[in-house]
């Protein structure tokens, strides 16, 4: 088993502390057959298969213990920032008035330090301490025949959003594409192996005809999301979803992941944006508004008894998603992201 | 366009503030009559000429019909926000230093981010990569894209690099962008998003 070290190390570059690296582990087929591998029923694991290596990052959300640490930690600091404060604009005025008539009075006075406030006072996210990365190493096996490789984690239970294929570096760099602007989440269980199959690649892809060249793209538009691209990803990743777990793990309770519309989420590493393609039944959008297409449908069929929140959004269709999705009256349940 | 109230389903993460530490989603700007006219309106018109065409990738503008000052300011904060790596979602803000810590460079659709990626690929490729999240961005939002003759562009547009746009300047900026993206229909043609 392999610990996750560049999660805690990536999280130690951000001055974050890395709450998962203990809790998270890469378990491997070989782990099992040697009989190293123990099933932990207070830990959740997943189970994900795909087309090639893969490669992702799971933000969990956060729950209220830990909304609680995070609150308390953002106070104490605050409070210490604040003690601190008068000493720095103290010392920044001294030399702000040696700096007078120099060149380097305007740089300082840029840099002068403005006083921590509840509203402008950080800690940073509270979503980067609990994150988890799969791949593409550590692979739990791979068929290399039909080039299928597979991948087991173990992590804390709660439910976790697809942040997108971005993958960690040990250095604190990092690489790939944030789907920041829609994704999908599920609930990964205590005592269960949750079976995501190969749906975080291929359920945008179903139906969607292969061909194997790639549309012709500028190197400057690298990056770039385009509906052209599918066809050609469904070549690399397939267009069939598939779930199932290998004989070694069929003795674990394990069920098949719920997956629902998830919330955009920060650029958190400066890297490229985009978003999950449309999933029908899952995931539209709507002028760029994230579309919960489960939770309409629910909403639907017992005519809303509960509780709903409103918000504010935009009014035009997002039509040729909609259509994608299977809801041409998506703009009804955006998920209150933006805007 | 016209804002119209719907109904969301509650989310993973509540948006609202939990305490203080972690922040709601910013909600949308309201601007009087006043100040949406005292906007400058930048000057878009100009005869387009083949060597313009390359350079469409670098120097373009956004709009889309139907839509309200307010909104399109909205719209192109998050955008911005979103591409410069800049807190805007609630949930908790402030996570990377700005400006961000993070670069890119590399193959189509992955990118490199690192100390040793923006040794290697320079602050061009930061611009770069801000271009693509614009596009991607207020493409996902519907807005169709016009290509823009480099001095016209700078007059309401910025780069960023290593170097960041902050304050004041840079909402004068949006402002002005909001302004043409919610004003009349450009007569140019459509470009890719």
């Amino acid at each position: 088993m392999k610990k996750f070290l560049a999660i805690a190390m990536f999280a130690m570059t951000l001055g974050q502390s890395p709450a998962l690296a203990g809790d998270t582990e890469a378990i491997e087929l070989k782990d099992i057959e040697k009989g190293k591998f123990e099933f932990d029923p207070q830990s959740g694991y997943i189970f994900l298969q795909g087309r090639n290596r893969q490669m992702g990052l799971l933000l969990k959300t956060p729950n209220a213990q830990d909304m609680a640490e995070y609150e308390a930690e953002w106070r104490e600091k605050l409070e210490k920032e604040q003690k601190k404060f008068p000493r720095k604009l103290e010392n920044w005025e001294a030399e702000f008035a040696i700096a007078q008539g120099s060149r380097a009075r305007d740089k300082l006075l840029e840099k002068k330090p403005e006083e921590p406030t509840e509203e402008n006072f950080s800690i940073g996210s509270i979503e980067l301490r609990h994150m988890v990365a799969y791949g593409p190493l550590f692979v739990f096996s791979k068929d290399k025949e039909n080039d299928i490789y597979t991948y087991m984690v173990k992590l804390p239970p709660g439910t976790y959003s697809y942040y997108g294929p971005v993958f960690l570096g040990p250095n604190g760099g990092y690489a790939g594409q944030c789907y920041c602007m829609g994704s999908v989440e599920f609930e990964a269980k205590a005592g269960v192996i949750t079976d995501l199959g190969n749906f975080l690649t291929v359920a945008s892809l179903q139906g969607i005809e292969p061909v194997s060249e790639p549309p012709e793209m500028k190197g400057s538009d690298a990056g770039i999301f385009s509906k052209d691209q599918l066809p050609f990803l469904a070549s690399l990743q397939g267009n069939e979803l598939t779930y199932g777990l290998p004989a070694e793990l069929a003795s674990y309770p394990s069920e098949r992941a719920d997956f629902r519309a998830a919330r955009k989420r920060d650029n958190f590493f400066g890297i490229t944006i985009s978003r999950m393609p449309p999933i029908p039944g899952v995931l539209a959008y709507d002028n760029g508004q994230v579309v919960d297409v489960k939770a309409k449908a629910a909403a639907a069929s017992s005519e809303s008894t509960g509780p709903l929140k409103i918000s504010k959004t935009a009014s035009a269709g997002d039509n040729d998603t909609a259509e994608l999705a299977g809801d041409a009256t998506a703009s009804q349940d955006a998920i209150p992201s933006e805007d | 366009m016209l804002k119209q109230f719907v109904f969301g389903m509650v989310l993973a993460m509540p948006t609202v503030a939990m305490g203080q530490a972690i922040k709601a989603d910013p909600p949308i700007q309201e601007f009087s009559p006043e100040q949406i006219a005292a906007v400058e309106r930048p000057d878009i018109q100009f005869d387009e000429t083949p060597e313009m065409v390359d350079d469409y990738d670098k120097y373009f503008y956004f709009h889309r019909d139907d839509t309200s000052f307010d909104q399109a300011y909205a719209d192109i904060s998050e955008c911005d926000a979103l591409a410069s790596g800049i807190s805007y979602y609630g949930g908790g803000n402030g996570t990377v230093p700005y400006p961000y810590a993070g670069t890119l460079g590399g193959a189509v659709g992955g990118m490199i981010g690192s100390a040793m990626a923006d040794a290697i690929f320079g602050s061009a490729e930061r611009r770069r990569i801000r271009r693509v999240n614009m596009r991607n961005c207020m493409g996902f939002k519907e807005y169709a894209r016009y290509g823009m003759e480099r001095e016209r562009w700078q007059a309401f547009h910025f780069e960023e690099g290593f170097s960041s746009v902050k304050g004041e300047k840079r909402e004068g900026y949006l402002m002005k962008q909001a302004a043409v993206a919610s004003g009349p229909k450009p007569e140019q043609k459509v470009l890719q998003p």
